[in-house]
């Protein structure tokens, strides 16, 4: 819990995505989600 | 030819130094107000540069008229390096870094409640104000501010954004204001633990991705309230895609408090 203890994530401006991980198909485990119209990407790392 | 850096005065009108670079276009900036300029070209004997000067590139605040000076305004972006933070746009809510000099305390102040039970928009002697409008803030420091864009900026293009500290008064930095601007905070496993690559995922998992930048909410956003039940959601849902051909379970949107 500690690495949200930021109150800064519960505050208005802060949304939570919340994504039932499914099975990347890449090798590394990473699952890329990409969010809005500036296709801001985040790696999400999936354990094979 | 060679490349090469030089130091002007203020005014610009007088070279202080000068110096070779491996590579045109070198840039420098420092606190004491002065111009550089780089360029191909060629030093002479007495270090002068001679030939053409392709570029100027302008030390800011050169009459040091303001004593603190914000430099720009880039995404928070916790998960990507500093250097790759490049100037940004803000939208309405979103938490965003303001760089400068001499904008905070030395030591990190942090974030605190009012009375109120909102962010308090005053930490270690730092106001930061978008067109006059107090902004909540997260983190203040001699050289960054990490403060949340009031959600009074939607509908508009554009903001002047000022630092005060100790009663001290920035330059006005302009800002670009889109209806959104995209920007990931943080990636926690279903355990509340940072998601990496030491620490990935169980497929078939929840995992919270933690996002700012969605603009204005429906009902409007209150400048930094803490997140309560019955919760805001985007005026406008952001497009979500995923690379993995088997899932998720889109849409899985549920903005919500974090504990």
């Amino acid at each position: 819990m500690a690495f949200l203890g930021a109150a800064a994530y519960e505050v208005a401006g802060v949304s939570q995505l919340n994504v039932v991980v499914g099975t990347p198909t890449s090798t590394q485990g990473v699952l890329d989600v990409t969010i809005g119209n500036f296709y801001t990407t985040v790696a999400v790392y999936v354990a094979p | 030819m060679t490349g090469f850096l030089a130091e002007l005065n203020p005014s610009g009108s007088t070279l202080l130094s000068a110096t070779v670079t491996d590579s045109f276009g070198s840039v420098a900036a420092d606190s004491t107000a002065v111009y550089y300029g780089g360029g191909l070209g060629n030093l002479n004997s007495s270090g002068v540069p001679t030939g053409s000067f392709a570029a100027l590139v302008a030390e800011i605040n050169p009459s040091q008229t303001a004593p603190i000076f914000i430099d720009e305004i880039t995404l928070d972006s916790p998960l990507v390096p500093a250097a790759s933070r490049l100037p940004s746009a803000v939208a309405p809510g979103e938490i965003v870094r303001i760089v400068g000099r001499g904008i905070g305390p030395q030591s990190q102040a942090g974030a605190k409640l009012t009375a109120g039970g909102t962010l308090a928009t005053s930490i270690g002697g730092v106001q930061v104000t978008f067109n006059g409008v107090p902004a909540p803030l997260v983190t203040a420091q001699a050289n960054q501010i990490v403060a949340i864009a009031p959600f009074d900026l939607s509908g508009l293009t554009s903001a002047a954004v000022q630092v005060q500290y100790n009663g001290q008064i920035s330059n006005t930095y302009t800002v670009p204001v889109l209806a959104q601007n995209t920007d990931i905070l943080a990636v926690a496993n279903s355990d509340w633990s940072a998601n990496s690559p030491s620490n990935p995922a169980q497929p078939g998992s929840v995992v919270a991705i933690f996002l700012t930048g969605l603009g204005q909410t429906s009902p409007p956003g209150v400048n930094g309230a803490i997140n309560q039940p019955p919760l805001a959601q985007p005026a406008v849902a952001p497009a979500i895609s995923s690379s993995a051909p088997t899932g998720p379970a889109w849409p899985f949107w549920a903005p919500r408090p974090t504990r």
